[in-house]
């Protein structure tokens, strides 16, 4: 079983589904045409470069052109979440970047090293789509973790503070509060394992299903790929937790925020 | 004991009969700026203050005036931006601050109690250290009034006076030198609050504790004797023994904020 390809002319063809929400958006006046527009031209410039990138990275084969690709995909990852944080704290993208990388690569490894074996290790077949698939999800656990942390600190400052001055350390201190900030970071992912495969067939095997692989080998894949993701964003949450933490609190057990 | 350090006769008059005893809480020129304001502004200017053990400080002003931070300031919650404080006459910063936090207490504008129980809340300080004593929890509770009874009740149950007194407990379980208090009646009824205020007069009185509190009640702070300073914008205006400074006030501002008129 082969892909069907789909030709520039096909790929023309599928612009006429925007052309529909310009013609609504029209109609009802809701004035969405300009920001779809945008949007229509960035993703297919963006789309199209990246394809050829990656075609680039897999038709060289050479394991640092792979390491290079994820490193950019990890600093991007980490300036998306950066900003999306509502409270400023210094080196806010080094603290992303250093807990996404080190999530990221202790899960790819053990993806890629362990439980796949991928031979040679760096195949960018491999690689590249399953570091994607890291770095989106922990990206988005760890930026909301860490916004939620830095939120419920802000709100519960008399009570972090009534536990300093009681003798606690900023751990104990912020023990509520990042407890919280875990569980928003987390939630989504835990929502997703709950529905797996009958609310949506989640992108990775759909991917694989419409590129002819089994549905039944598709799914391994997928299992495999939740359970990374989600040791992916616990590590990453915690380890960026833990830096904030750091940040905010003084060594003599004062809040700095 | 406050030093007056503008005022010799009023200082004169109170140091007599505890001469020889040693600051317990100095401020030295304390002058203050928040780090996190946009503003240039200083919260405190220059503010000096002597206590010593066994006084019962009040410090009042207008909203705003600085109290808060003077008092954040000596818990070592926040450090000044120049001058220093000292304990025992040993700069703060050079106390361990686990050390630090057992002798200096703090209570909250509000009462500020943890998730779980008055026994949870009571005992937060004694479990950090790795202690556990329910009995002392008890004493404690009875201390400020409370009945043992309400030890394993969830502490939001409670009355906000009930809580506030809490508050106390759980400050007073570590067995403090000093106690500081933020407006701790701002959330209560005259009921509570009297009886909070009267609460924290004993425990000056019959149990040695050294206390700085904040007020800007005029007429709390007039009922609590002892020392009285007033901090208007930052500065140190006037201070002395309560019963002086409310008959006999020396400055425009110490009369306008008696008066009530203080803008």
């Amino acid at each position: 079983m082969s892909l069907i390809e789909i030709s520039i002319g096909d790929l023309a063809l599928s612009l006429g589904f925007i052309a529909l929400v310009v013609v609504l958006s029209r109609l009802e006046g809701l004035a969405m045409e300009r920001t779809l527009l945008t949007g229509t031209v960035r993703s297919m410039v963006q789309l199209i470069a990246v394809g050829y990138v990656l075609k680039v990275v897999f038709d060289l084969e050479r394991w640092y052109w792979v390491v290079l690709a994820v490193l950019v995909m990890t600093m991007v990852a980490a300036h998306t979440a950066r900003k999306r944080q509502t409270v400023r704290v210094p080196h806010c993208f080094w603290t992303m970047a250093g807990s996404i990388g080190l999530a990221a690569a202790l899960v790819l490894g053990s993806l890629v090293g362990v439980i796949l074996r991928v031979a040679p290790w760096y195949q960018p077949q491999y690689l590249i789509p399953l570091a994607g698939i890291i770095l989106a999800t922990t990206m988005n656990a760890t930026a909301l973790s860490v916004d939620r942390f830095l939120s419920e600190i802000k709100q519960r400052r008399t009570l972090v503070e009534a536990a300093l001055a009681l003798g606690a350390g900023a751990k104990q201190a912020s023990r509520a509060s990042t407890a919280a900030a875990f569980r928003a970071g987390m939630m989504p992912f835990v929502n997703t394992m709950m529905v797996a495969g009958i609310v949506a067939l989640p992108g990775m095997m759909t991917g694989q299903i419409l590129g002819g692989v089994a549905p039944t080998d598709a799914v391994r894949y997928q299992i495999v790929i939740i359970y990374g993701i989600t040791a992916a964003a616990a590590v990453s949450s915690l380890a960026a937790l833990a830096i904030v933490r750091r940040q905010i609190f003084t060594r003599r057990a004062q809040l700095a925020l | 004991m406050l030093e007056f350090h503008s005022t010799g006769d009023a200082r004169a008059a109170h140091v007599q009969g505890r001469t020889g005893s040693v600051d317990k809480i100095t401020v030295e020129r304390v002058s203050h700026r928040n780090r996190c304001r946009t503003s240039d502004e200083w919260v405190l200017r220059d503010v000096s203050l002597s206590v010593r053990t066994g006084d019962l400080v009040t410090i009042m002003g207008p909203s705003g005036a600085g109290k808060t931070t003077l008092l954040r300031l000596i818990a070592d919650l926040e450090e000044p931006t120049e001058g220093r404080i000292l304990l025992d006459g040993r700069p703060v910063q050079e106390v361990p601050h686990e050390d630090l936090r057992a002798r200096v207490g703090m209570v909250f504008q509000i009462p500020a109690l943890f998730e779980g129980t008055v026994a949870d809340n009571v005992l937060y300080g004694p479990r950090l250290r790795g202690g556990d004593d329910r009995a002392d929890a008890v004493r404690v509770l009875e201390r400020v009034g409370l009945r043992q009874g309400l030890l394993d009740r969830e502490a939001s149950a409670l009355s906000v006076g009930e809580q506030q007194r809490v508050a106390l407990a759980r400050a007073l379980i570590l067995r403090p030198e000093i106690l500081l208090i933020d407006e701790p009646t701002s959330a209560l009824d005259p009921a509570s609050t009297a009886r909070v205020f009267r609460l924290i007069r004993e425990l000056n009185v019959s149990d040695g504790l050294t206390v700085i509190q904040v007020t800007h009640v005029v007429d709390l702070a007039r009922q609590s004797g002892g020392e009285v300073v007033l901090v208007v914008g930052g500065k140190r205006i006037e201070s002395g023994p309560a019963e002086v400074f409310f008959s006999n006030p020396r400055t425009e501002a110490a009369r306008a904020f008696i008066d009530g008129t203080l803008e």
